[in-house]
């Protein structure tokens, strides 16, 4: 009869098998990352949350009035076209990284991601 | 059980726990409630984390003064106390103590930069079209029409007595240069009223206030926009523990005329947009200060910019009108994390 008070090379094994799982769990869950998303707010309302990670292109529209197009591709999302003067929301470009943003005051319209890879500063200052 | 097994089991124990431990505080869920509006005519993102109360309550708040204070300072919509004082005709008008008292700092910062700054440069700002959004709108004056509005303008002919304000010579007040650091104090302030450990930031379009630092013990990392790049091309970072940061500069509302860039920043003698830098970040523990003092330095220069930053502890990053960065010592302790 074996004798249960001593260490086995089994019992070894089953805790380095136990701690190799534990090991992998943290790794996974601590680098997993969540799906990079834009998150597009209207007039202080979620209008749409889309998935950086398709392609597509589509419009804004708010209590029927068309506002801006926006696009997503690679990654990235921008707006494409928008019916305010400034431009200032489609010169903005692509935005791929958290803490970016694109805005357009005029059409009370933020863009922003969610999840993507950080942007190289927590805020901006600008004029 | 043997010794070695105890000992072994006990090792394993603690370092499974040190592995639960290590993946509880690296995944820990986000303490800071982040709302983004657009609300004062701008862009506004506020982070918040507080053990008192609930941080959405604050925040909520926080956009619901920002709407009571752009009826106040909006000087082009007819509703607001700005825009009723603005076209009171030369009579004496009674004043809420909020825009009694950004309009005397406004006098008295235009007193201490030598005319450098003026809050009574509306007929000018609307001359131009830099008052709207619409660059259809924007325009270069001619030399008469420039004239003519420099004769409606100037601080000098705002005067107050006890709560009442009057305006001589149709002159009309713009706070725009004032406004936003004023409404980050505010926000601050309101923040720090709650919980004076709270941490977080307000961002009101580009003039930052810091509520706290980062989790507690963090510096939030800035990026300063880049003049002549893109929305998100910075050209230098600082980091804040507290404190607030704004900028001027001449990329956003601006026209170009024969080879020529015209802003919405005026130099109070002329008329005319001043040469003297493309941008100025200033870093300050005022909100009200960092707005204004962008401002006045536009308009007076790198001699008097060296000069008010070193009497009012302002930091400064300077993008002159040749592209060449220039940093106060000041600045440079921002630097490093």
């Amino acid at each position: 009869m074996k004798n249960r008070n001593v260490v086995t090379k089994r019992d070894i094994l089953i805790l380095l098998v136990i701690f190799a799982g534990l090991i992998g769990w943290a790794v996974i869950t601590t680098h997993s990352k969540k799906a990079a998303k834009a998150v597009i707010i209207v007039h202080s309302k979620v209008y749409k949350v889309v998935s950086l990670n398709e392609e597509k292109t589509f419009k804004i529209n708010w209590k029927g009035k068309y506002l801006m197009t926006v696009q997503v591709k690679n990654g990235a999302i921008r707006a494409k076209n928008s019916t305010c003067k400034n431009k200032i929301c489609v010169h903005t470009g692509w935005i791929s990284k958290d803490g970016q943003s694109i805005v357009c005051v005029p059409n009370h319209i933020i863009i922003y991601t969610e999840g993507a890879k950080p942007a190289s500063c927590d805020l901006m200052t600008t004029q | 059980m043997t010794k070695i097994k105890v000992l072994v089991l006990s090792i394993f124990t603690l370092a499974a726990a040190g592995v639960v431990l290590f993946v509880v505080i690296s995944k820990r869920p986000p303490q800071y409630y982040v709302r983004r509006g657009i609300a004062f005519g701008t862009n506004v993102q506020i982070a918040y984390a507080t053990k008192k109360g609930n941080a959405k309550v604050v925040v909520d708040a926080m956009f619901d003064e920002l709407e009571r204070l752009n009826e106040i300072f909006n000087p082009y919509v007819e509703s607001s106390e700005l825009y009723k004082l603005n076209h009171s005709n030369g009579k004496w008008k009674e004043v809420s103590p909020r825009l009694l008292n950004v309009i005397k700092y406004s006098l008295k910062f235009a007193k201490y930069t030598d005319d450098a700054f003026d809050p009574a440069l509306g007929r000018v700002v609307v001359l131009w079209g830099f008052n709207t959004d619409d660059p259809e709108k924007w325009r270069l004056p001619s030399p008469k029409e420039i004239s003519d509005a420099l004769k409606h303008s100037g601080y000098k002919n705002v005067e107050i007595d006890g709560n009442k304000v009057r305006l001589l010579n149709g002159a009309w007040i713009d706070l725009g240069a004032i406004a936003k650091g004023y409404a980050v104090d505010v926000l601050l302030k309101m923040a720090k009223l709650n919980d004076p450990e709270s941490t977080g930031y307000v961002d009101i379009g580009g003039d930052i206030g810091i509520i706290g630092p980062k989790y507690g013990n963090k510096p939030w990392k800035i990026g300063v926009r880049n003049p002549r790049g893109d929305m998100n091309d910075s050209i230098a970072y600082v980091y804040l523990y507290k404190g607030t940061i704004a900028t001027s500069g001449d990329y956003e509302r601006f026209i170009i005329r024969n080879g020529k860039r015209y802003y919405h920043i005026f130099n109070p003698r002329t008329g005319y947009s001043p040469d003297n830098f493309e941008a100025i970040t200033t870093i300050s523990t005022s909100g009200i200060l960092s707005d204004a003092f962008g401002t006045a330095a536009m308009v007076g220069g790198f001699d008097k910019t060296k000069k008010w930053a070193k009497d009012l502890g302002t930091a400064y990053l300077i993008v002159n009108e040749k592209g060449k960065v220039i940093k106060s010592d000041l600045w440079k302790d921002y630097e490093e994390p």
